[in-house]
C-alpha cells in the first residue's frame, strides 16, 4: 500500500483561485491523499469554495496569521507520511506526486523533493508575459518554494517548521535550516508545478523578476542568520550548505 | 590601478546587500554567490555604499582602528578590486561628496585586515527570481491602462 500524502494548502482570500489549486490536487495521479485547506483568516468566498468540495477538502481556519504559521498547522493536522503544499494560486502537474514519490521509492535515504517550476501570467498581465518572453524568468526555474516540495514527515521533527516569524523569506530559511542539518534532498529536472503572476504575489512585484526590497532584506536577514549558526558550530571551518547547481529541466 | 580619489557604488541591479550587526552580506542575484565581511571590512562596504570616496574611506578607517595610514590605503585597495573582479561594485560616474559621520568612540580599536568572504554552495536557492537588468526600470504600467505592449 502507498504511504498517504497530505496536501497542505494555506490560503488568505484566494476565492479566485482556490478552486483551481484544488482540482490540480484532486487530479493527482497519486493516490492516496488528503487534502487540507488551512484559512488564514480570509475575509472573502474562500470558505465557501473549500466547502463546495464536502469531504474531499479537510478545512481548518486561523486567525490571520501569516502562511508559514499555516503550514505548521496544517503539518500538525497531517495524518500522511508524507506532506506536500501547494499556494491557493498556484497549480501542479497532474503527476507532480507520483514522480516526486518514485524518487523517494528509489532513494529511503531521501529526506524531501523538489522540483523545477514555471511563471505564467494571469490574462490580465499579458504585456507582463510579452515583455518577460526572451528573460530567465520565463524559463523553468529551480522551485525552491514550498508549492514544489515533498517531504517525509519526520524531516519536519528534523528541521523543525517554518519560522512564524518571518512572513516573508521563511521558505529559504527553511531550505537553509534544512541543509544545515543535513537533510537529503533532490531538485527534479522536471518542471511540475505552475507559479501564477498576477497583481498581488507577495515576494515579487506585478513585473515579476526582481525581488522586491522588503523580500531582499529577509533574504539577507536570514543568511544572515545561517552564517552565524554554521559559524556557532564549527570554529574550524565553515561548514557547507549542500544544495546542488543547476541541472537541465525537463518540460512537458 | 584605482585612484583614492574614485567612488564605487554596489551594483544595485544585480546584488542584495546589508550591514547586519557589523557585517556586510552581500548577495549575486545572478548567480546565488554570497559573501561576508564583518569588522573592517563591513565598515569599508558601509561606508562605500552611502557614498564615500576611497579616500574619506582610508581615513575613516584610520580614524577608528589602531593602524597605519599606508596598510589601510593598501588594504582599501586590494580589497575593493576584489569587489570589483567579483562584479559587487562599479565605478560611480558622477558621485557627489557626502556628509562625513562622526566618530566618537574613545580608544582606538584592533585592526584587522579586511577579507572577503566568498561562498558558493548555495546552489540554485536564490535562482527563482532572477534579476532583470534593463527590465527592472520599466515603468510599471497598470493592466487597465491598455498601452503595455
Amino acid at each position: 500500500m502507498s504511504p498517504l500524502i497530505s496536501c497542505i494548502v494555506p490560503v488568505f482570500n484566494g476565492e479566485l483561485y482556490l478552486a483551481e489549486a484544488l482540482e490540480s490536487i484532486l487530479n493527482q495521479t497519486y493516490r492516496p491523499l488528503e487534502v487540507i485547506v488551512v484559512d488564514d483568516g480570509s475575509t472573502d468566498g474562500t470558505a465557501a469554495v473549500a466547502a463546495s468540495y464536502g469531504d474531499r477538502v479537510r478545512y481548518f481556519r486561523q486567525e490571520n496569521s501569516g502562511a508559514p504559521t499555516a503550514r505548521n498547522f496544517g503539518v500538525g493536522v497531517a495524518r500522511g507520511a508524507f506532506a506536500a503544499f501547494l499556494d491557493a494560486d498556484d497549480l501542479w502537474h497532474a503527476e507532480k506526486l507520483e514522480r516526486q514519490m518514485a524518487r523517494f521509492e528509489a532513494r529511503p535515504e531521501l529526506d524531501y523533493c523538489i522540483t523545477h517550476l514555471q511563471n505564467f501570467w494571469t490574462p490580465e498581465f499579458e504585456g507582463e508575459r510579452k515583455r518577460f518572453k526572451d528573460h530567465r524568468f520565463a524559463e523553468p526555474l529551480p522551485g525552491y518554494v514550498t508549492a514544489t516540495l515533498l517531504a517525509r514527515g519526520r524531516t519536519f521533527e528534523k528541521v523543525g517548521g517554518f519560522n512564524a516569524a518571518l512572513r516573508l523569506g521563511d521558505t529559504t530559511d527553511w531550505f537553509l535550516r534544512a541543509s544545515e542539518c543535513g537533510a537529503v534532498m533532490e531538485l527534479l529536472p522536471d518542471v511540475l508545478m505552475y507559479r501564477r503572476i498576477h497583481g498581488s504575489n507577495i515576494s515579487i512585484g506585478p513585473q515579476g523578476g526582481a525581488m522586491n526590497s522588503s523580500m531582499q532584506n529577509s533574504v539577507l536577514q536570514v543568511m544572515k542568520a545561517s552564517l552565524d549558526r554554521r559559524r556557532a558550530q564549527s570554529r574550524a571551518e565553515l561548514p557547507s550548505l549542500n544544495f546542488p547547481r543547476s541541472q537541465p529541466h525537463k518540460k512537458d | 590601478m584605482l585612484t583614492l580619489r574614485e567612488r564605487l557604488r554596489p551594483r544595485d541591479e544585480e546584488i542584495a546587500a546589508k550591514v547586519i550587526d557589523g557585517e556586510a552580506i552581500i548577495i549575486n542575484l545572478a548567480n546565488g554567490i554570497y559573501y561576508s565581511m564583518d569588522k573592517v571590512g563591513g565598515l569599508i562596504w558601509d561606508l562605500l555604499q552611502v557614498g564615500y570616496d576611497l579616500e574619506e574611506i582610508v581615513v575613516a578607517v584610520t580614524e577608528r582602528y589602531d593602524v597605519s595610514r599606508e596598510q589601510v590605503q593598501a588594504d582599501v585597495q586590494e580589497l575593493v578590486e576584489e569587489l570589483l573582479r567579483e562584479n559587487l561594485v562599479s565605478v560611480s560616474e558622477n558621485g557627489a561628496s557626502v556628509e562625513k559621520r562622526q566618530v566618537e568612540q574613545q580608544e582606538k580599536l584592533p585592526y584587522e585586515v579586511p577579507k572577503l568572504n566568498i561562498y558558493r554552495d548555495m546552489g540554485d536557492l536564490l535562482a527563482l527570481d532572477p534579476p532583470t537588468p534593463g527590465l527592472g526600470n520599466t515603468p510599471w504600467k497598470d493592466p487597465e491602462d491598455g498601452s503595455s505592449d
